[in-house]
């Protein structure tokens, strides 16, 4: 008997977190995707912005924009598009920790200027560059905290596992 | 008699004057050649003097609206030219200046203001349409403090830009600092150089070209430079400005380097009142304002003060070893997530036993 009623409490357990992953995973892939989408579009617009060199790898903003961009569809194609939870959350995770790496950089060389991570988004939303602003940290930190919260509760699950 | 009279009729007869009368006529064309060629002469000397009291002492200018041109009138592309044309429109006078960056030459709309600047006596101001109006009072202890100031840096940009036209060709020169003695001039500008000219003319005696000599006193070199004049039809001053500089036989002689054009000029006797260097008469249209305080170490902006962040720029070895660092700590950061998936999947399977 005492076997048997382990067996639901496990398994409701499990539930829990795979129905939470795969929101995340949804969110996650639909903001990366809606982000890469504007990046992508932004990048082949006419804007001043997008000649100037980015003061941290160098290049100029059109292409850091369409390497991103794509980057961040690839993201979201794995998030939405395969059964590879893992490795979509570790993928999240690991572009949301770049994305913070590189505001702290910006922060760190004193650059001051608004991040055009939306594009032409904000003026299509007619949002401030400000508002934008808050909200892609908003949305950075949740990508972050939300891919590691998922990845240490995996670790310790494992481990509970294993031990 | 009545030779006199056949010969007299004889000339008539032949449609020509008696000799008499042709000499007079002869006389008077002489005089009238004479005269003409006198007038020219004076004409010219007339604008060899306007030219030089110009420069030397520039009157009141209430209105200077000038071009500075991609291309001069022959399609020669000017090296240090704009894109574009770019209309400015300027006044000045002893201690007070405005200069307008225009988008045609129609400056009746504050929307046609793209960039502007003004200042009189200590008050400067700047405008960008994109950023608004900084506004900045020098006094004693605020002078320190300029090296870094944008809004005089910006004033400070324009008034040069402008002392090429209000010195009528002369470049690198402060406004009404040139001194004239027989048509050449010799001076030490601000910035260390040695500049000497001299004023060449037409066959009409108008001022055509000046040839500059320029000294580099840190480097000893020598510079060779011409400025040449054009007139309109009716005009004494110049109404365009072709500034060139001597390459030399092997790299293809004199290039043209800017080519200015002056659509009007209006001179003032009386002194302008302050208001009309001010940016409030030009209806501007974007009017958030930055107020730069008078030690030039807070700005007050909508009428809150914020400190201003005064760090020295970064040298280009600070640059590097930064962007260096935030690469690499990019690279490390973006690599966790995947060490822990690492780690954790290398956990031993539990045992089945």
């Amino acid at each position: 008997m005492s076997t048997s009623s382990a067996i639901p409490v496990r398994k409701q357990s499990l539930r829990t977190r795979v129905t939470a992953e795969t929101a995340f995973l949804l969110t996650a892939g639909a903001i990366l995707g809606l982000t890469g989408l504007a990046k992508i579009s932004t990048a082949f617009g006419s804007a001043k912005l997008l000649a100037t060199v980015d003061p941290i790898f160098g290049i100029r903003f059109r292409d850091l924009m369409q390497a991103v961009g794509l980057a961040e569809l690839a993201v979201a194609g794995v998030c939405v598009f395969t059964k590879a939870r893992r490795l979509a959350t570790i993928l999240v995770a690991s572009l949301a920790t770049g994305f913070l790496i590189y505001r702290l950089g910006l922060s760190w060389l004193q650059w001051t200027k608004p991040c055009g991570c939306l594009g032409n988004l904000t003026d299509a939303l007619h949002i401030s560059p400000h508002v934008a602003n808050i909200i892609l940290m908003s949305v950075l930190t949740y990508l972050l905290f939300a891919s590691y919260l998922l990845l240490a509760i995996s670790a310790l699950k494992q481990r509970s596992r294993t031990a | 008699m009545m030779r006199k009279a056949y010969n007299r009729r004889d000339w008539l007869n032949k449609g020509q004057l008696p000799p008499a009368a042709a000499v007079i006529m002869y006389k008077v064309a002489l005089l009238i050649f004479a005269c003409s060629l006198k007038l020219a002469a004076d004409s010219g000397t007339d604008a060899a003097v306007a030219y030089e009291a110009f420069v030397a002492s520039p009157p009141i200018v209430e209105e200077l609206l000038f071009e500075d041109e991609p291309m001069d009138s022959d399609h020669v592309i000017a090296t240090f030219g704009p894109d574009r044309p770019a209309f400015y429109l300027a006044r000045w006078q002893p201690d007070a200046f405005t200069l307008l960056s225009l988008r045609g030459t129609n400056h009746n709309k504050g929307e046609s203001v793209s960039r502007a600047s003004g200042r009189v006596g200590t008050f400067f101001w700047s405008y960008n349409e994109e950023r608004g109006l900084n506004i900045y009072t020098r006094t004693d202890d605020s002078l320190i403090y300029e090296r870094s100031n944008g809004v005089v840096h910006t004033h400070l940009a324009d008034l040069q830009l402008v002392s090429w036209i209000m010195n009528l060709g002369v470049p690198a020169q402060e406004i009404g600092s040139i001194r004239w003695y027989e048509h050449r001039f010799k001076r030490t500008n601000s910035l260390g150089s040695l500049w000497e000219g001299e004023l060449l003319f037409s066959s009409n005696g108008l001022p055509a070209e000046i040839l500059f000599t320029v000294k580099d006193p840190q480097t000893g070199q020598t510079f060779h430079n011409k400025t040449r004049l054009g007139y309109g039809e009716s005009g004494t001053l110049p109404s365009s400005i072709r500034y060139y500089t001597d390459f030399g036989p092997r790299r293809g002689g004199w290039h043209l380097m800017k080519s200015f054009r002056i659509h009007a000029l209006r001179t003032n006797k009386a002194a302008l009142p302050e208001e009309a260097f001010l940016y409030s008469s030009l209806n501007l249209v974007n009017t958030n304002t930055v107020l730069y305080s008078n030690d030039a170490r807070f700005l007050l902006s909508r009428g809150m003060a914020l400190p201003i962040n005064v760090l020295a720029a970064h040298t280009r070895r600070e640059l590097l070893l930064k962007r260096t660092g935030v690469i690499v700590l990019l690279a490390l950061a973006m690599a966790v997530p995947w060490l822990l998936w690492r780690l954790t999947s290398r956990q031993k399977p539990p045992s089945t036993s």
